[in-house]
């Protein structure tokens, strides 16, 4: 009977074996000798013997049989009895293997998609000792600026602490110029970055430091993934010579698919060469570059930064006055951030927010569950009652209930695993937009473990707890028919009450998440922009060759202007060097003349953007003071005009005019009084995004003729008309340059906050399933109780209880039992809500409007899923109730 | 169910009334156990092995019996069972029943 010896005798079958044998053979020797006493010969006392006992293997296999068959046949029939018992309630298994699908569902979605992106490790060796440093000033609101050369080679030569450092920026380039001109995303990166890795060539060779030197560094490493795109997987590829934007390169090797995991939309690399200036001591200021480096295996984190620190001291005592007061400004620190952690930065909260929601979902569903099987118990207590009284003890009908729940949770993990399976299907389709650096997410082994696990622990639970309930049973009662006309035992009826509390607790938490961030996403899309964004097509082109003369760019740059402006359709056209919308803008640090009022501490900085003159007017930003760029202010070398934007002027001057003050940006070259003039000032608009609500301080700078920029198109056309006119126009000027990032501004818009619409739509969904699960459980426990209680209503109509009193009985009952779980709700939003703050927008995370708002709707369905069986038990009639027993 | 089957069962259940009974006086191995059942019913039950070492699996099984390998009288290993107290309970139980069951038989084939 006991479990432990089942186990050991299917474990220990050979040693159990011998030991029957052994003991077989001392009862034919005992007989042997008995024989022997007896006065028979030695021979033939022992062949008496064998024939006395019989076949000795024959007996053996009998006994085994006993240990193996009984085994075999509880949990056979167990599992027959447990089929047959859930076939014979198809509505109650039904519902139950629905809410574990739902919630397991859901659950193994998201555990893979955080698995994917964020705890699985990177393909390489000691990923977690992978980091990326950052110059970081807090207190100019500048946490995360990039690194320079001469820090480069400072590190390198004098921080033992680390295996390594590797410098890596990003390299745009032109390619299939012949045919169809691309633009193509690359890396320059310095050779340490292989070292760093761990990683080894899949074909020809990686480049070393000393081809990382001008002159030396035609050359380049394919990705496998462009490899096998552009070359089709050609293994000849090797010293093949390639023309990227008008230059000479050879290929020299393929470098495995696992360095895609670092940068994922690099599909080459060449070495990082520098010019002799840019290591100089002045350029430690002047940092462009992105820095990996490897920590030493068992040096801490913050050991390691430390020595970066003290080098950085070191380096600041030979700096000019006014870097450091700009450093000491922004309370200059270095920082160390591990690779991956800094990749997935976007998206760690909402997952780790979504996470919290599929638990929570879970829970209730296992709520909901045990809720289910608890009234089911409930109903079987007479069958469970006969059946005690025959003989079955405890423990049987323990783990009859057990394998019941095995069942139903094999079934709900099986279903849950195939929902997850589609919904990852669509997930990876917007995945890529978030983070590049994650290949495909896939239900891998361990996650396929957890929701096994997951399954396992919810059939126990749901097993466990109508086990309990039912364990002290008074046999009696039950046979003499208590369970059916009386109401339910007290402690399982208390029991399934304040499950329905917790879940309707539960589901209001969700729900106010959920309804937070529907109210943000509302507030975001009202955001006025500040341009006009239904009209506005952006496309970026970059043209020309190495060498190309000044004047050859104007020519170009102009006639390029001239032939779009010939477009049917096009009403005005700007050009900005950078991108008209982009999400993260880097703040520069600007010195301004003159104190600034009320902020002595805090360095003054703003977004740079240059523009050509009619670049607002594009994009429909309106001139709120002074004159925009004329084409002489493109061209005067120094720039004398500046245009700031409200905020920055607000910012910066205010209560007063900000035309005619000076600054200057990035550290200052050119004496004060030859810092450029503010000449005009625009209204600020939403060129981060909608969801920006920094207030960031915007400087524009003349943009003149240039080689690479984007146009804004104002036009009445649509998108898809204008842009291959554009791009046949560009070709018709210069057949090798691309057109590229191209498309509606709307579209851009849309696409920056795809991140924020899928965790609302997720977390929204969640909700849904919260609320769905929530409401089923109170009609379920409300139909059940009054089943239950059929016999007493009747009673109470007999004597005079009126239709609208017995609806009220039960309605009280229910909505009881739901205001004190939107009590407890309510708590709980109030307590966890905070967490959802990073994703809010303009909403208060205790905005008492959602608050009220979901707590009303859940009200409002709570008190349906209690009035449906309110209403049933108002139709009780008090003659059949009472003739029914 | 067969009444062939029914039948074992019943015998069945006699010899895990009677196993129980020899061993409760003194631990015993197998051989031990078949001479004295053999002479607790006067030579009339002749116990198959085939029976009688299920019956010690079973028994053991279910907790009633305890086997354990000690040394015999010839100085040779053997395996030793001896009653738990659960067996003691059971072995009580089962008298009872017996007694319950042969006297209700009993009556039925006095009567008419």
């Amino acid at each position: 009977m006991s479990w432990l010896r089942k186990l050991r005798a299917l474990i220990h079958r050979d040693r159990i074996d011998a030991e029957m044998r052994d003991e077989m053979r001392h009862h034919l020797e005992a007989q042997t000798q008995r024989n022997v006493q007896a006065g028979m010969p030695p021979a033939e006392a022992a062949y008496a013997a064998q024939r006395q006992f019989g076949n000795v293997a024959s007996v053996q296999e009998q006994a085994r049989e006993v240990r193996r068959w009984v085994w075999l046949e509880h949990w056979a029939r167990d599992f027959r009895f447990s089929g047959r018992a859930l076939r014979r309630s198809a509505g109650f298994s039904l519902a139950v293997i629905t809410t574990l699908a739902l919630c397991i569902g859901a659950n193994t979605t998201i555990i893979s998609v955080l698995y994917g992106l964020i705890l699985k490790p990177m393909p390489f060796r000691d990923s977690s000792q992978l980091v990326q440093v950052f110059n970081s000033l807090p207190k100019s609101n500048r946490p995360r600026e990039r690194v320079s050369i001469p820090q480069y080679l400072d590190y390198k030569a004098n921080a033992d602490l680390f295996a390594g450092f590797a410098l890596w920026t990003v390299w745009s380039f032109n390619i299939d110029e012949e045919n169809d001109p691309e633009r193509g995303v690359g890396a320059r990166v310095s050779a340490d970055y292989f070292d760093l890795l761990g990683v080894q060539p899949l074909l020809g060779r990686f480049y070393t430091m000393e081809e990382c030197v001008p002159g030396k560094d035609a050359v380049l490493v394919l990705t496998e993934t462009f490899w096998e795109r552009k070359f089709n997987a050609d293994p000849t590829v090797i010293g093949r010579v390639v023309r990227l934007s008008g230059q000479q390169f050879t290929i020299i090797g393929v470098a495995p698919r696992s360095l895609e995991a670092f940068n994922s939309d690099t599909s080459l690399l060449k070495p990082l060469e520098w010019p002799p200036a840019q290591a100089a001591p002045q350029a430690r200021w002047r940092p462009n570059f992105t820095l990996y480096a490897r920590i030493k295996p068992g040096v801490a984190h913050s050991a390691a930064q430390a020595q970066l620190m003290t080098l950085e001291q070191r380096a600041r005592e030979a700096a000019p006055p006014a870097t450091r007061q700009v450093l000491d400004q922004g309370a200059f620190q270095t920082v160390l951030n591990q690779v991956r952690a800094e990749q997935t930065r976007a998206v760690r909260t909402s997952l780790l927010l979504l996470q919290g929601g599929a638990l929570f979902v879970l829970l209730l569903g296992c709520v909901n569950v045990a809720n289910l099987m608890l009234a089911r118990a409930n109903a079987r207590k007479t069958e469970l009652a006969v059946r005690q009284a025959l003989g079955a003890g405890q423990g049987a009908l323990a783990r009859q209930m057990l394998v019941e729940g095995l069942l139903l949770a094999t079934a709900g993990a099986a279903l849950g695993l195939g929902l997850a399976w589609g919904s990852l299907r669509v997930i990876n389709t917007y995945t890529a937009a978030i983070v590049r650096e994650v290949a495909p997410i896939t239900i891998d082994g361990t996650v396929l473990g957890v929701t096994l696990l997951t399954a396992v622990l919810v059939a126990l639970l749901i097993a466990l707890l109508p086990a309990l309930t039912t364990w002290r049973t008074n046999l009696l009662f039950a046979l003499q028919g208590g369970g059916r006309s009386a109401s339910a035992a007290g402690r399982a009826r208390a029991a399934g009450g304040l499950l329905v509390v917790a879940q309707v607790a539960l589901a209001l938490v969700l729900l106010i998440g959920a309804g937070l961030l529907m109210r943000s996403f509302s507030r975001v899309l009202k955001v006025d922009p500040g341009f006009d964004v239904s009209r506005v097509v952006q496309a970026r082109t970059v043209f020309g060759y190495p060498g190309m003369t000044q004047e050859n760019i104007k020519s170009t740059y102009d006639l390029i202007i001239a032939r779009m402006k010939e477009i049917p359709g096009v009403e005005k056209i700007g050009r900005t060097g950078g991108f008209p919308l982009s999400p993260t803008m880097s703040l520069t640090a600007i010195p301004l003349r003159g104190s600034i009022p009320g902020q002595p501490d805090t360095q003054a900085t703003a977004a740079g953007l240059t523009v050509s003159p009619g670049f607002f007017e594009a994009m429909g930003i309106p001139l709120l003071e002074g004159r925009d760029f004329t084409e002489a202010d493109t061209t005067a070398m120094p720039r004398r005009a500046y245009i700031v934007d409200e905020n920055f002027a607000r910012k910066y001057f205010p209560g007063r005019s900000a035309i005619g003050e000076a600054f200057g940006f990035g550290p200052p070259e050119l004496p004060p009084e030859q810092w450029p003039r503010i000449v005009g000032v625009v209204a600020s608009s939403k060129l981060f995004g909608l969801e920006d609500n920094t207030n960031t301080p915007v400087g524009f700078v003349a943009m003149g003729p240039t080689a690479g920029f984007s146009m804004v198109v104002r036009t009445s056309r649509p998108a898809r008309e204008i842009i291959p006119l554009m791009r046949a126009k560009l070709r018709s000027v210069d057949p090798a340059a691309p057109l590229y990032h191209e498309g509606a501004l709307q579209d851009e818009l849309d696409y920056m906050l795809s991140n924020r619409r899928g965790v609302m739509w997720l977390l929204g969904a969640f909700a849904g399933i919260a609320l769905l699960l929530s409401a089923v459980g109170l009609y379920g426990m409300l139909a059940y109780d009054v089943m239950q209680r059929t016999r007493e209503i009747g009673i109470r109509s007999a004597i005079g209880a009126t239709r609208g009193q017995v609806v009220r009985l039960i309605l009280r009952q229910g909505m009881t039992k739901t205001a004190a779980g939107l009590g407890l709700g309510v708590i709980g939003a109030l307590f966890l809500s905070r967490y959802l703050e990073t994703l809010l927008f303009e909403v208060r995370a205790t905005d008492p409007l959602t608050f009220a708002g979901v707590a009303g709707g859940l009200s409002l369905v709570a008190l349906l899923a209690c009035w449906l069986p309110a209403r049933r038990a108002a139709k009780v009639d008090p003659m059949v109730a009472l003739r029914a027993e | 169910m067969s009444t062939e089957k029914e039948k074992a069962e019943l015998l069945q259940g006699t010899l895990d009334m009677l196993i129980l009974k020899a061993l409760q006086l003194e631990p015993m191995h197998g051989f031990g156990l078949a001479q004295r059942l053999k002479q607790m019913s006067a030579d009339v039950f002749q116990v198959e092995m085939g029976s009688l070492y299920p019956a010690l699996v079973r028994l053991e099984k279910q907790g009633w019996i305890k086997g354990e390998w000690g040394t015999s009288d010839a100085n040779r290993k053997a395996r030793y069972y001896s009653v738990t107290a659960t067996g003691r309970k059971q072995l009580e139980e089962e008298k009872t029943q017996w007694a319950l069951l042969s006297s209700t038989i009993n009556a039925m084939l006095k009567a008419t």
